[in-house]
Parts: structure tokens; C-alpha cells; sequence
């Protein structure tokens, strides 16, 4: 079962494009920023952020809210392309390639990072439908592979025993944190190598956060995710790195136990301490 | 409480409940009157006359419907086949790939369209599609043909529905969240992709109240369609023949050769025809739309 693989181009997103500027980043970094900023019609959101989400490993970005947490998250992987008046500048890098760069396949791009939005956004077809919703887009058809493609990543998100007699079903009736889980399912099942969460777990209720949790502590071994959270707590249970935003600039960031522990700034002091926020 | 308010409580609710109850009360009050009125021309013909032949000879006493009913539908299906492909496209390209600015530079401009008199489209297809039909169109398929015809009037109809769908749809796809077309973006979609399998997917039970609607405003829209039809009582044969739909009838005839009794009381048929037309069709599109939003959900 491990293998089902489909023909799909997986690393290669940018046509005839190689990055010019080398940026110096940790080894193997899954995503590189450096000098990120976003500006809506003028007023910036996001000063100069740089940093690095290591490699298999949950990255938590942190920060009061309106600190520019989301607008970031929504920048690596490109989700302001279609929003009016959104200048980005700056670098993101994978694998030594900028994201914004021109030519790069931005469908292709989006593909290795699965998100995981705030409330589950299950599309407006069956359970099955949902998970086979984007190897489909890619040119898988046999029934049989799409078959095994959504029971196997199902079973990866402990969904496959609840739903597989309802598979035809419509991914509405699900509750709402089995809607979540869905909707992991269905992004792994483009064999993502990065998971983007936008307080994933904020519409869940504590039992299936933890069931949530659970899961991304489990992914990790395979790829990398960067959570956006706004509760401490969440932060502080599951984040290897922690990266503290506050008004659209990057404060610190760092590994979770050093950034909670011992932070270097004050403001990131504060803030873990529970005084701003 | 103090008395007055509670009077004004009470009066406001028995007020608006009325209203409401005089607006179903309307609907029964034209479907039996105009069942009465038919009453005459149904007891001297059989059903299946009136309905089942298409000569219509008033003064020889001979009343049959059915080019009237295959006017209308062939009027209306037209229509809608013409006006629904372009009406659907332009909403997802405005929705889905204009900026807001072109978005808010369109949104009066359909409602104006929308708000245009049928009398002017009528006017305009007389002036303009009729002669362009007649001259240009109809010679490449057809001997010889006035311009006055299915055509005409399916294009007009489809010109005035379109504004009315798109007004529709736009609201429509407005109303379906961004965060659906972002999880589908997310998995590696085109904005196409996005729009086919996601967009029109969850609008689809109210695409489909959208050309409900436009079915219902086409059967009954009667002066522009009038204008340029024709209004000869054959059964529609080609795209190039007049027509006569059931509005045109009633609003040419009525009131004129009252002398005859069974015509008034066969012109008030043609209005129940029209009117159960409109009523099964609906009963049918809502169980239709039922279905669909359980399967969608």
C-alpha cells in the first residue's frame, strides 16, 4: 500500500527557471523566506520576514492577533495571486527555487503544499469525491488507483473505519471535525512535501483538536508544517519551531524550547508570558 | 406591557400575516376564475380537442391549442438554449476572473439591461433581426421567410433573459465562499478547474432555480415576443416560420370579436393553459432542485 504512487511531476514546478540569487539558508530547508514583504493597496502587512521552516518538523507562527500571521501563511503558497491591489516582494524559496518567481507553474507549486483552513472547507461532492478530488486533476482516472489513493490516505488521516460505508455520501454530513480530517486527507493525497495550517483546529472542539494534533505529530516523520495558532497552548504541545510575529514584523524565531523558554526578545517575552496578546 | 403596544404588536402581525395569506389567496382566486370562465368552450369541446388539434378556426367554431402550446415551448426553449451558454460564461468570468472594478462597472449595467421595457426589445428586433433574419440569415436555409419568426422571437426573449440570469448568477457565485475556491486553488487547480468542479458544482441547485425563473418570465413574457414572431397559428416546423405563443393570442384577441361567446371563454382557456403550464413546471423544478441540494449538501 505504501507505493501507490502516481506518474506525477512532484519536484519540478518552475519552467526553465533557476534561482539567480542563491539565498544561504539552514540544510535542507523546506521553505526559505527572506525579505518577505506584502503590501494591500499600499499599506503594508508583512515587514521584511525571513526565516526558515526546517524539514520534517511542525513550525507554529505565533502572534497577537492582526500580527500578519495568515497573510504570511497565505504568501507561501501563493494564495494572494487573485487578490486585488496584493503586491509581494521578497523571496520564498524551495528546494533553492523562488516561488515568485516568473514562469513558475503555480498549480504545480500549490501541490506540494497541502492547507488546512480554518474551518473545513469540504468541496461540494461525496467523501470519495473530496479525496479524489485533486490526484483526478492530475490525470489519475482508473477507478481502482483512485480507489486505493482514498482509502489509503483515509486511513492515514483514522478517517477510513468512520466513513468507508458512506463513502458516496455528501462530505457535508460529516461532523465538523471529520470534516477536518477530510480535508487532510485530501491534501495528502497530492503527496504533499509541506502542510500549511491556518489555526486548523480554531472551529474544532477539544477532542478532535487533539485528534488533529495527534495526526500532524505523526506527519511530521514524513513532511514538514508550518501551523498557524493562536492559542499559546497549542504552540507549546506540538511546535518543534516557533516563529512570533507582532504588527507584520518577525520578532524571533527559533526552536520551540528556546523561543518559550528563553526568549531573546522582550516583546516575545511578554507575549509567551501572557502579558500582550 | 401597556395596552397600545400590545394592540400595535398584535394589528402589525395580523397585519403582515394577512398579506401574505391574500397573495396565496390571489393564485386561487385567478386559477378558479379563470376555470370558470373556461367553463363554456370546455363543456361544448372535448379536452383532447381543444389540446390535441392545432386548427384554429374561431368563426367555424373549431378552437385547438396545441400550435399555441408548441409556440410557447419552442419560444421558451429557445430562448433559454441561447441565452443560458453566454449568460453562464460571462457571470463565472465576472465572479471568477474580473477585477472588483469591472465587477462594480458591470453590476448596474445588468441591472439596466434587466430594467429595459420589453416594448423596446420588441421594437428593436422588429427594426433590426427581423430584416437581418429575412434578408441574410434565412436565404442561406430556406426559400422565402418574413423574418417574422421562431428565430426572431427566441433571440429577442434570449437578449431579454440574459440580463435577468446574470443578475442571478452573479449574486449566485458572490455568495459561495472564498475559502471553497481556495481549497480547491490549494490542491493545484486552475481557476478553470476551480470554477467548473467547485463553483458551478455547489451553485448548481440555484443555477438551476436561476433558469427556472427565466423559463417562467419567458413563457409569460407576451409584447416583445409578439412583436416579432409572427403570429400565425402553425405548428413551429422550422427556425424560419412564425409562430403564435399563448400570450400573443390572448393579448391580440382579447377584447376584440366578443360577439362570439365561445372565443372569450376559449381565449380564458389559453390563459389557464398558460397558467397550469407555469404552476406544473414549477411544482416539478422545486422537487427537482429538492433532490438536488440533498445530493450536493
Amino acid at each position: 500500500m505504501e507505493n501507490i504512487l502516481f506518474e506525477m511531476n512532484t519536484s519540478v514546478f518552475v519552467d526553465n527557471y533557476k534561482a539567480t540569487a542563491p539565498v544561504s539558508c539552514i540544510e535542507n530547508a523546506a521553505l526559505c523566506i527572506r525579505g518577505l514583504n506584502v503590501a494591500i493597496q499600499g499599506k503594508p502587512i508583512l515587514k521584511d520576514v525571513s526565516f526558515d521552516v526546517p524539514p520534517k518538523s511542525i513550525t507554529c507562527i505565533i502572534g497577537p492577533s492582526g500580527c500578519g500571521k495568515t497573510t504570511l501563511l497565505r504568501s507561501l503558497n501563493r494564495m494572494h495571486d487573485y487578490t486585488a491591489g496584493m503586491k509581494v516582494t521578497g523571496q520564498v524559496t524551495i528546494d533553492g527555487n523562488d516561488i515568485y518567481a516568473p514562469g513558475v507553474d503555480v498549480a504545480a507549486l500549490r501541490r506540494r503544499m497541502g492547507l488546512l483552513a480554518q474551518r473545513p472547507t469540504v468541496l461540494p461532492m461525496s467523501v470519495f469525491g473530496n479525496v479524489a478530488y485533486g490526484p483526478k486533476l492530475y490525470g489519475v482516472k482508473r477507478g481502482e488507483l483512485l480507489r486505493a489513493i482514498v482509502e489509503r490516505n483515509l486511513k492515514a488521516v483514522g478517517l477510513w473505519e468512520e466513513v468507508h460505508d458512506r463513502l458516496h455520501s455528501p462530505a457535508g454530513i460529516l461532523s465538523v471535525g471529520q470534516q477536518q480530517r477530510l480535508c487532510l486527507a485530501r491534501a495528502l493525497a497530492v503527496q504533499p512535501a509541506i502542510i500549511l495550517g491556518d489555526e486548523a483546529t480554531s472551529a474544532l472542539d477539544p477532542l478532535a483538536t487533539r485528534t488533529i494534533e495527534e495526526l500532524l505529530l505523526r506527519l511530521k516523520q514524513q513532511l514538514s508544517i508550518v501551523l498557524v495558532t493562536h492559542t499559546l497552548r497549542q504552540a507549546r504541545r506540538i511546535a518543534d519551531h516557533v516563529v512570533f510575529m507582532y504588527m507584520g514584523e518577525m520578532v524571533e524565531s527559533g526552536s520551540a524550547q528556546q523561543v518559550f523558554s528563553n526568549p531573546v526578545h522582550d516583546l516575545t517575552r511578554e507575549f509567551v508570558g501572557g502579558s500582550i496578546g | 406591557m401597556k395596552l397600545s403596544r400590545r394592540i400595535k404588536d398584535l394589528t402589525a402581525t395580523r397585519l403582515m400575516m394577512l398579506t401574505t395569506m391574500s397573495a396565496f389567496a390571489l393564485m386561487i382566486i385567478i386559477g378558479v376564475v379563470l376555470a370558470v370562465k373556461s367553463e363554456q368552450i370546455l363543456s361544448g369541446h372535448s379536452l383532447w380537442s381543444l389540446l390535441g388539434s392545432s386548427v384554429w378556426k374561431p368563426m367555424k367554431g373549431e378552437f385547438g391549442f396545441l400550435a399555441f402550446i408548441a409556440g410557447t415551448l419552442a419560444v421558451t426553449a429557445l430562448a433559454i438554449v441561447l441565452a443560458l451558454p453566454p449568460a453562464l460564461m460571462a457571470s463565472i468570468w465576472l465572479s471568477e476572473y474580473a477585477n472588483s472594478r469591472i465587477r462594480s462597472l458591470f453590476a448596474p449595467v445588468i441591472d439596466l439591461l434587466a430594467g429595459i421595457p420589453p416594448v423596446v426589445y420588441g421594437v428593436w428586433g422588429t427594426l433590426t433581426l427581423v430584416p437581418l433574419i429575412s434578408e441574410t440569415l434565412a436565404p442561406c436555409f430556406v426559400d422565402f421567410s418574413t423574418g417574422y419568426s421562431l428565430l426572431a422571437g427566441g433571440i429577442v426573449l434570449a437578449i431579454m433573459v440574459i440580463p435577468l440570469m446574470m443578475g442571478l448568477f452573479g449574486e449566485l457565485f458572490a455568495s459561495i465562499p472564498r475559502d471553497l475556491r481556495e481549497a480547491s486553488l490549494a490542491l493545484g487547480a486552475t481557476r478553470w478547474e476551480t470554477a467548473r468542479r467547485v463553483v458551478v458544482r455547489k451553485a448548481l441547485p440555484g443555477i438551476v432555480a436561476t433558469v427556472v425563473l427565466a423559463i417562467s418570465r419567458a413563457f409569460g413574457e407576451t409584447i416583445a415576443v409578439m412583436m416579432v414572431c409572427g403570429n400565425v397559428a402553425d405548428m413551429p416546423g422550422s427556425l424560419f416560420n412564425p409562430v403564435y405563443p399563448l400570450p400573443a393570442l390572448i393579448a391580440n384577441n382579447y377584447g376584440e370579436m366578443m360577439s362570439l361567446p365561445d372565443y372569450e371563454s376559449a381565449l380564458m382557456l389559453a390563459a389557464l393553459i398558460l397558467f397550469v403550464i407555469i404552476i406544473a413546471f414549477n411544482v416539478i423544478s422545486h422537487a427537482i432542485l429538492h433532490r438536488l441540494k440533498q445530493r450536493i449538501a
